[in-house]
């Protein structure tokens, strides 16, 4: 059954709040900070907020519920994100659907993380019992294992060589060059990718994300309201999810894509050559490969000869990938890395490009991946953006 | 040492990591049992990072996923010179580099 679009809805002020490697701040500071912005930038109180939804690792123990009452916030409709790296678009899409749906009429979607004192080792020892079990034994490595185990498989599967991670890399480093909130902005050279110290073999440097700490948010409305606001908006063609896809993998060689790639473009009635830019979750170079080959991009197996032959960068006239640098360029602020897609997206497809600017940018995709609990990502997602007709 | 699993009594599956409840019939009865301890090394890493200080002295440390014969999959340490793609090795409960006790694999032509 194809799935249903999300009428009438509008997503909008896309906000991220500048980037530090190490907070002095604590995660309730950073959530704040995106809930603020949300309400100064978009003109809508925080009383008319009545639908909230967050993503956060550092919150724990306390939850979304907690955040209602740190911020006064009262709200109809609440939801909490455990899928880190996916919830992004999960956040959108059922915002989406409470607000299509009348359940609640402006949904704040927020994420937030810190690094700072015993962060990100805490996070690590406590990820998941799976984890805690049988992975942190091996090296005491965090996500670095996982997917220098899934990369060398896809290496050896597929030919990848280095390069074409390495392509990847620095194509968005371009575009981060050009992102004033990216971390990590200088431009990469093929050399210095390669010259970069190994980490975790196929590994190295510039293959992992730099963990810091950041906010994102945006909010979901009536398009109704955004026009009624004068915001600049996006309407949600479509949009899917899918947890534990190919369980009977030995190792992981895809995300869930490939079970929902046709409804997705059913729903949105376009396919992947009508995407004016993919924000790919870009955690480690070989998931962004796994996106463009499950999102229909290229065949399977086939994203490294694709990275070869066609420009990734957001000025370039191929593929434009992770227009504000990913979070190759960002850093990776925890649960944030799944909102940085959608913020991303929102700002093309709405002509409000802090960086580079993809060209009549007016459809694009976005996909989330996340959530290691044990060898792989279990958590796959994905929408399809457009830019609303005021 | 031989290898134990987590082993179902009602589908007479094995699994891992260790569950209480079968992943493959949601059956209740888990059992560990003795397997067969041959597998195949599906891939492999060598690390040269951990978050842990007292890990980092033993770095270099090679990381390998075997798949067992009887089909489950796990994590292993693994001597750096048998991490080649398809390489037979027998998994065994041993020791990790800090004494923490952790699978490990060696290589059948050892």
């Amino acid at each position: 059954m194809t799935p249903r679009g999300y009428r009438h809805v509008a997503a909008a002020v896309p906000v991220t709040i500048p980037y530090v490697r190490r907070s002095e701040h604590g995660v309730y500071w950073w959530l704040g900070r995106a809930l603020g912005e949300l309400v100064r930038r978009s003109g809508i109180s925080k009383q008319e907020i009545d639908g909230l939804i967050a993503a956060s690792y550092t919150l724990r123990p306390d939850s979304v519920v907690s955040l209602t009452e740190y911020f006064g916030l009262t709200v109809r409709w609440l939801e909490d994100l455990p899928m880190g790296g996916a919830s992004g678009p999960v956040a959108l899409c059922r915002a989406a659907r409470a607000v299509e749906a009348g359940d609640a009429e402006i949904v704040a979607c927020i994420a937030g993380d810190v690094l700072g004192g015993a962060a990100f080792g805490k996070l690590m020892d406590n990820y998941s019992s799976f984890s805690r079990d049988a992975v942190l034994p091996y090296g005491i490595v965090g996500p670095n294992l996982p997917f220098a185990l899934i990369t060398r498989h896809y290496m050896e599967r597929t030919g990848a060589v280095r390069e074409d991670m390495g392509r990847i890399c620095i194509a968005q480093r371009h575009n981060g060059h050009y992102f004033p909130h990216a971390l990590l902005k200088n431009p990469l050279t093929m050399k210095e990718y390669l010259a970069a110290r190994p980490i975790a073999e196929p590994l190295h440097l510039f293959d992992c994300v730099m963990p810091c700490s950041g906010a994102e948010g945006f909010l979901v409305m009536s398009e109704d309201r955004a026009q009624a606001g004068g915001l600049p908006y996006a309407s949600i063609l479509a949009g899917v999810e899918r947890y534990n896809a190919f369980p009977e993998d030995k190792v992981q060689v895809s995300g869930g894509w490939p079970m929902d790639r046709d409804r997705l473009y059913a729903a949105a009635g376009l396919g992947p050559g009508d995407m004016h830019f993919l924000q790919a979750y870009d955690d480690y170079p070989v998931i962004v490969m796994f996106q463009l080959e499950g999102l229909g991009f290229c065949e399977t197996g086939e994203a490294p000869e694709f990275v070869r032959a066609v420009d990734l960068t957001a000025d370039g006239v191929g593929l434009p990938l992770n227009t504000g640098g990913g979070q190759l360029s960002l850093g990776q602020a925890g649960a944030v890395g799944g909102f940085v897609g959608i913020t991303e997206g929102l700002r093309q497809v709405s002509g409000q490009a802090l960086g580079l600017q993809v060209m009549n940018a007016t459809v694009g995709l976005v996909s989330g991946y996340g959530t290691v609990n044990f060898d792989r990502g279990l958590c796959s997602s994905a929408v399809i953006l457009a830019r609303g007709s005021a | 040492m031989n290898l134990c699993l987590p082993h179902c009594q009602v589908c007479a599956r094995s699994h891992w990591p260790s569950r209480e409840i079968c992943p493959h019939c949601l059956g209740h009865e888990i059992q560990w049992t003795e397997i067969e301890s041959s597998g195949s090394v599906v891939t492999a890493t060598l690390l040269h990072h951990s978050l842990e200080p007292r890990f980092r002295e033993h770095l270099p440390v090679c990381v390998a996923t075997i798949q067992l014969d009887c089909g489950v999959c796990v994590l292993v340490y693994l001597e750096p010179g048998d991490l080649a793609i398809g390489n037979r090795v027998i998994v065994s409960t041993g020791t990790g580099p800090t004494g923490q006790e952790a699978l490990v694999a060696k290589s059948v032509t050892r």
